[in-house]
């Protein structure tokens, strides 16, 4: 049984950046008058409200139809946001008023009718664009309101800008190489051999074309559809090939398939690599890398290794505080450069959690403050900084450093040192709980890190 | 149609954007490239070196680096150590697509490969990994690649260390002297021979009985050495005339064991005139190329003749195994280092089924052979050599 007031309920935005439902009252009665009350398939009711909404242009009726599909359309929008804030909101500090913002954009009093041209000069909400470009033939209304919501420009640089991308059909096909597609259709898709040739030379003709003029025409950003002409010079080619004619409209089609077929491929392969990190445990990524655990199997190894180097050590890693602290700032704007000094003394001197130092440089979430911190690179860079070190100042030991092998494992049991003070931390931090007041008092790298911040501050800040 | 909430890609916190002006300049430097099909992958290039230079500039490099680049090229020299990039645009996936010339060309050997995700739509890049070119010569050792139909090789990610401060590390604390020295060819060379990838099979040794340690990793097999009768051998120095396939076996003879096999195969081609020496060693290699299972003979033995330096034979029989066979327009190519000495074809008209190639060198001489399918499947072996002791 479906919700059949969808289509008179119209889903906008109040002065809050809310969603809010309001009734279209004329919606509402053209719907129960007109449409058969034994339809319960949204398809077919669909396609009576298109036909009616298309036909009768300037009659009562055509608007009205208009109307109820745009109420349909403006609950569908509010359902792709919430998906979006559900999936990834936790993570990416997304909430739905954010997303309402670029795509519920339709507040049901201008008209819009289906097939007049879009006007440069008038803002066309996306319900719009929706109803223009639909094709019953092809999609059920709710999916392709998905798509175009997704997709959307400006939601789709907002998400980027929080660490998420999606990839147009356009690019994901410029992306992929032969190899890669044989493995999709034929071992993922398990299409026969003559499926996949054929689909072989759709994409080489596709990346003959589309590629050669994003490069001449120099396009950048956002891949858009191929225009008429280039699907012509696709076609041309193929006709080439095959012997046999094709539609613009056919090709669009068949690219618009592939693409899709090779998106399923990409889903489904996205699990254990490094890219592949299911959103489900996001933090899984940036914060504590692989621990190193080969080159220290002897138990005194590291107390000898640390003995040694015990007083050079200590200088150098302020030396090595000093200079990554002071490279990471030069490659900053001024008012980034203090957030991550601020940010990086409320860490590791406050023993203030990710979650709880957003809001106090004003980042949207722990997400920022992970970005802006880069802990895993700024502890890389730290060791390496102290290797450099340790190397100036102790020659006769620089014969380690002749062979990969061994400046790893001294790398190895640099790290093994400094990761045990931090690595507990940084554990904590993943459960965004406080950082333990102990670390802050005993750890080594804290206290010179500390030391060094406290000079580089500004008083007011802590 | 893919309706789902996944279809958006987490990206790495540590990618770099890039400015629009070094998006131009790849797209620039891409038409400089006289192949419209190579220019996708030159502007590739720039981005993923352009991303690279300001990764490096991120994580406070101060030092000088000079990019070199030309038509094939494109590499940076950091700390004396040349860098190459393989731009990955197609992941998430378990194989890495590296173009033919960043492995085949002498021009384009580096100490470090990096790996560099693309995401040209967003014009953002990601240092993912590296590979180190002892590590690569390694991996090829034990699992040589097979040309792709697009002329990539596709390597395992795996292959790759995918902890680009390792990399970092390298370039700020080892020293030059720490890495084995690339040669840099002083021309570019056509054909492009991996050959510096490949370690010498010692096919001497199969006279002794003896596989040395690359055959035995390339699962080659040995036979027993075989001194072939004064009547089975053309007397008296005839030159060399070399059919190019010989038929299958008779129907009688079918399961018949490889060493049985070849024996009828040398046989055949005596009597056909191919001057083969007294004795010869053999081995052969069963493998499985685009669902063909093939088999390849290699038997070599030694050439001495009054008066000239002594020389070395190798005879390449490539077929398929027992109840296959061999597809039309198969090629078997052997060269030296410097040039392409056989190219057989297998023809739609000849019911052969074993391709053959006979050459002769010096002792000093190796032989690189490759195999290619109609389909575009292409494996080039680890180089035939004959070294003195």
């Amino acid at each position: 049984m479906i919700d059949k007031t969808r289509y008179w309920k119209l889903v906008k935005l109040d002065v809050t950046g809310s969603s809010r439902e309001t009734e279209v009252l004329s919606a509402k009665e053209f719907f129960q008058q007109k449409i058969s009350s034994t339809l319960d398939d949204d398809r077919e009711i669909q396609k009576q409200l298109l036909a009616i909404a298309g036909d009768e242009l300037d009659s009562p009726d055509g608007m009205a139809a208009n109307l109820c599909l745009r109420c349909f359309i403006s609950y569908q929008i509010q359902q792709v946001c919430i998906g979006l804030e559900k999936r990834y909101g936790h993570y990416y500090g997304l909430n739905q008023q954010d997303l309402f913002a670029f795509v519920l954009d339709d507040d049901g009093t201008a008209l819009f009718p289906i097939r007049e041209p879009p006007s440069p000069h008038r803002y066309q909400p996306l319900a719009f664009k929706i109803l223009q470009s639909f094709n019953p033939g092809r999609a059920s209304l709710s999916t392709w309101v998905a798509r175009l919501v997704k997709s959307h420009a400006g939601l789709n640089a907002f998400l980027l800008e929080r660490g998420l991308c999606l990839l147009s059909d356009w690019a994901l096909l410029n992306d992929t190489g032969l190899p890669k597609l044989q493995r999709a259709l034929k071992q993922f898709h398990q299409m026969s051999d003559r499926e996949v040739t054929q689909a072989q030379i759709l994409l080489e003709s596709y990346h003959a074309v589309y590629r050669r003029d994003r490069l001449q025409q120099r396009q950048k950003g956002r891949c858009l559809p191929p225009t008429e002409p280039q699907l012509q010079a696709i076609g041309q080619r193929m006709q080439e090939q095959t012997g046999q004619q094709y539609t613009s409209q056919a090709l669009q089609l068949q690219l618009e398939t592939l693409a899709d077929r090779l998106r399923q491929y990409r889903i489904a392969s996205r699990g254990g690599n490094p890219w592949g990190q299911s959103l489900d445990q996001p933090e899984a990524f940036p914060l504590v890398d692989d621990s190193p655990t080969h080159g220290l199997n002897e138990p005194d190894e590291q107390s000898v290794f640390l003995q040694f180097y015990r007083r050079q050590f200590l200088t150098g890693l302020e030396t090595a505080f000093t200079q990554v602290v002071s490279e990471r700032v030069k490659t900053q704007k001024t008012a980034k450069a203090q957030l991550f000094l601020q940010a990086l003394q409320l860490f590791h001197c406050q023993g203030e959690s990710m979650t709880a130092i957003a809001p106090v440089i004003g980042l949207q979430g722990q997400y920022q403050v992970t970005r802006l911190l880069k802990l895993k690179e700024f502890r890389a860079d730290v060791r390496h900084c102290l290797l450099q070190y340790l190397k100036r100042v102790i020659t006769d030991k620089a014969t380690d450093y002749t062979t990969p092998e061994q400046l790893n494992q001294l790398d190895d049991q640099i790290e093994v040192a400094l990761a045990e003070q931090i690595d507990a931390v940084i554990q904590q931090e993943q459960a965004n709980t406080k950082t333990p007041k102990s670390y802050v008092v005993s750890s080594l790298f804290a206290r010179i890190l500390c030391h060094y911040l406290d000079r580089q501050l500004p008083a007011s800040v802590h | 149609m893919t309706d789902s909430m996944l279809e958006f890609d987490p990206i790495p916190a540590t990618t770099i954007a890039l400015s629009g002006i070094q998006i131009d300049y790849a797209m620039g430097q891409s038409h400089q490239c006289p192949q419209p099909a190579q220019q996708w992958q030159t502007y590739l290039d720039f981005l993923a070196m352009q991303g690279f230079e300001q990764w490096l500039r991120q994580r406070g490099w101060t030092q000088s680096f000079e990019s070199v680049h030309s038509l094939t090229t494109c590499q940076l020299t950091v700390n004396q150590f040349r860098i190459a990039f393989i731009p990955n645009v197609s992941q998430p996936d378990s194989l890495v697509s590296v173009p033919r010339a960043v492995v085949d060309a002498p021009e384009n050997l580096a100490h470090f490969y990096v790996l560099v995700s693309i995401y040209e739509e967003q014009g953002q890049v990601a240092i993912d990994g590296f590979l180190r070119h002892d590590q690569l010569h390694t991996h090829w050792q034990t699992q040589p690649q097979p040309l792709e139909v697009d002329h990539t090789y596709s390597f395992p990610l795996a292959w790759f260390d995918l902890n680009p401060d390792r990399l970092l590390l390298y370039l700020r604390c080892l020293l030059p002297t720490a890495m084995p020295p690339v040669e840099v060819a002083a021309s570019p060379s056509s054909p492009t021979v991996p050959a510096r990838l490949q370690p010498l099979m010692n096919a001497q040794l199969w006279l002794q009985n003896q596989l040395d340690a690359i055959a035995q990793e390339f699962a080659w097999v040995l036979l027993p050495s075989l001194t072939l009768s004064p009547g089975l051998r053309s007397t008296k120095g005839m030159p060399i005339s070399l059919s190019t396939s010989v038929g299958a076996p008779s129907a009688g003879e079918l399961m018949r064991s490889p060493l049985e096999e070849a024996e009828a195969l040398l046989y055949q081609l005596a009597r056909q005139g191919v001057v083969l020496p007294p004795q010869v060693g053999i081995a052969y290699r069963d493998w499985m190329m685009a669902s063909i299972p093939l088999r390849l003979y290699a038997v070599s033995g030694e050439i001495s003749e009054p008066g000239q330096p002594p020389e070395w034979m190798l005879l390449l029989l490539l077929g398929a195994q027992q109840g296959a066979t061999l597809p039309a327009e198969t090629t078997l190519l052997v060269r030296t280092a410097t040039e392409i000495v056989v190219e057989q074809c297998l023809q739609t008209t000849t019911n052969a089924d074993f391709l053959i190639a006979q050459v002769m060198g010096n002792r000093d001489e190796s032989f690189t052979a490759t195999i290619s399918l109609p389909g575009g499947a292409a494996l080039t072996l680890p180089p035939f050599g004959f070294p003195t002791d």
